[in-house]
């Protein structure tokens, strides 16, 4: 009898899984749909970082060789290249297949972190109080369908992101199985694909910071020398990719990092991080790229100044409420160890403060949050009904959003058609004209 | 000041930050009046598709791979035009939607 149960239990589980997955993958393909009809974006990157040499010349020797051991245009992401070089030899340049892979890759991805929150909420149980599954669903939901999520799924270029964060989940995937059965198989596997998640991108620099943090959701005691001892081979390998990552960059990131001081970087790391965060949560008027506030040197907008006092508050008031709830711990140290490298605090060698694809992995950590909170106060109120109501429409905005956003990635027309209008119909544009016939 | 008012301004501080963040977006980041720095201008400015082809003007400076570049001196600026040679697999596979 108890087997039995055990077994009905098991499959209504398992059942429960495939309806949670099934809906998700709905929701994606009611924003996704559109992409096979997107173009490569010609005035946006894919020129140079799509349709190039490496990708034409094939999984030849030598262009494996080439891939490996150079830099292109400030950038070591040989897993990407070699996956473009995949892609041209099955379907040339037809941008189609491209937009599609992309979309495949997001699907896997939304399966990884699925099953990555649901072993993380199950180990999480006492904090949360709450079903795994539940957890799961929610979390993954707004990951999958999230419009700030969005472009680097349309955009070919930034197909790097969704690739590193497909090694870097199976990775940490990986990492939860050695813990679970302390097999080394799995601990070199977690190494091999943290090599690879780093050579789709140089932001999975930061995966031995989410192993320890694993280390935390499985109770181990982080003063033990083998945990620091077992992540020795993942922090120097971080060293030397950190190393490998500024020598692509060449000088310019220096040069530039340098405009700004600072005092100056504080100001606009607090800024961009409260961005991220209210673009998360909720995203209005996104964009490709979005400006400084103020330029190096110049008077700071005073509301600026409102940013770091707003954070330190917030800090010295919860900072002790915090650390007693594990599931919150988790969920904003996930937030920050992805968010830390691009928050403008170290390098500014962009001129967009803010880029959307940077937050993908960072987002897991947030809308685990957003996810657990809500059902904490689903399970407590009276009024579950209008919570509900509210959910959902929330979730529509999300949806809607996102698919109408999709479209202005169909071609550099549509994408930058809004900013070139806003540019254009400044008083300055003239001036501006003048200052680049001169250059 | 008591510890919970502590924690409830807090929270407005955060509030006032969000709502901050969301007018920012509702009036476009202050793109039409804020001083933008050289390369925004240059990334949002003037990449035009003729016929939705290949070929390409832009702003001086944008670095591509391969092509046949002509420089010319128009009203606007002086420009390169860059007609991109594209393989014939792609130009086969190529039409117009």
């Amino acid at each position: 009898m108890t087997k039995f149960i055990s077994r009905a239990l098991k499959s209504y589980k398992s059942l429960r899984d495939t309806v949670n997955l099934g809906v998700i993958i709905l929701c994606v393909g009611l924003i996704y749909w559109p992409v096979y009809k997107f173009r490569f974006l010609h005035g946006w990157d894919d020129q140079w970082a799509v349709l190039n040499f490496y990708t034409e010349r094939g999984y030849t020797w030598s262009n494996i060789y080439s891939i490996l051991t150079s830099f292109y245009e400030g950038q070591y992401a040989p897993v990407n290249q070699l996956y473009y070089s995949g892609l041209y030899y099955l379907f040339a340049y037809d941008p189609m297949y491209y937009h599609i892979a992309s979309v495949i890759i997001h699907l896997l991805n939304i399966l990884l972190v699925y099953y990555l929150i649901k072993k993380i909420a199950s180990k999480l149980s006492e904090s949360t109080k709450l079903n795994d599954q539940d957890i799961a669903f929610l979390t993954t939901l707004l990951f999958a369908v999230s419009p700030f999520n969005l472009e680097p799924v349309v955009w070919v270029s930034a197909s790097k992101v969704i690739l590193y964060a497909l090694f870097y989940l199976l990775s940490m995937h990986s990492y939860c199985l050695y813990l679970t059965n302390k097999k080394p198989q799995y601990f070199y596997l977690t190494l091999l694909l943290f090599v690879l998640s780093f050579g789709a991108k140089e932001q999975a620099v930061t995966l031995p910071f989410s192993l320890l943090l694993l280390d935390y959701i499985y109770k181990r005691k982080i003063k033990d020398s083998i945990i620091w001892l077992e992540k020795t081979p993942f922090f120097i390998a971080s060293f030397l990719f950190g190393y490998v990552s500024i020598e692509s960059q060449g000088k310019d990131l220096f040069e530039i990092s340098n405009f700004y001081s600072l005092h100056e970087r504080i100001l606009l790391a607090c800024y961009t991080g409260s961005e991220y965060l209210t673009k998360l949560l909720f995203p209005l008027n996104l964009s490709y790229i979005y400006p400084f506030p103020f330029q190096a040197g110049e008077s700071k907008p005073l509301y600026l100044w409102f940013y770091p006092i707003a954070g330190i508050t917030l800090l010295l008031a919860y900072f002790e409420g915090l650390k007693r709830q594990k599931w919150l711990v988790f969920g904003i140290l996930f937030f920050i160890i992805h968010l830390i490298l691009v928050v403008n605090l170290l390098s500014l060698a962009r001129f967009s403060i803010v880029a959307d694809r940077y937050v993908y992995v960072a987002s897991i950590g947030f809308y685990f949050l957003i996810s657990t909170l809500f059902l904490k106060a689903f399970k407590k109120t009276c009024l579950k009904r209008p919570i509900l109501a509210l959910g959902l429409i929330y979730l529509l905005y999300f949806i809607v959003y996102a698919h109408a956003h999709a479209y202005s990635w169909t071609n550099t027309l549509t994408l930058k058609d809004r900013l070139k209008k806003t540019i254009r119909a400044r008083n300055d544009y003239d001036a501006l004209k003048t200052k680049l016939q001169k250059q | 000041m008591k510890y919970p008012q502590f924690k409830a301004l807090a929270l407005i501080f955060a509030l006032i930050v969000v709502f901050n963040n969301l007018y920012l977006a509702e009036v476009y980041y202050n793109i039409s009046s804020i001083n933008l720095s050289y390369n925004f201008y240059r990334q949002s400015g003037d990449d035009i598709l003729i016929d939705n082809k290949v070929e390409k003007v832009q702003i001086l400076g944008e670095s591509m791979d391969f092509g046949i570049t002509h420089e010319i001196k128009t009203d606007a600026g002086k420009r390169i035009i860059i007609y991109q040679v594209k393989r014939d697999s792609y130009r086969k596979k190529w039409q117009p939607r």
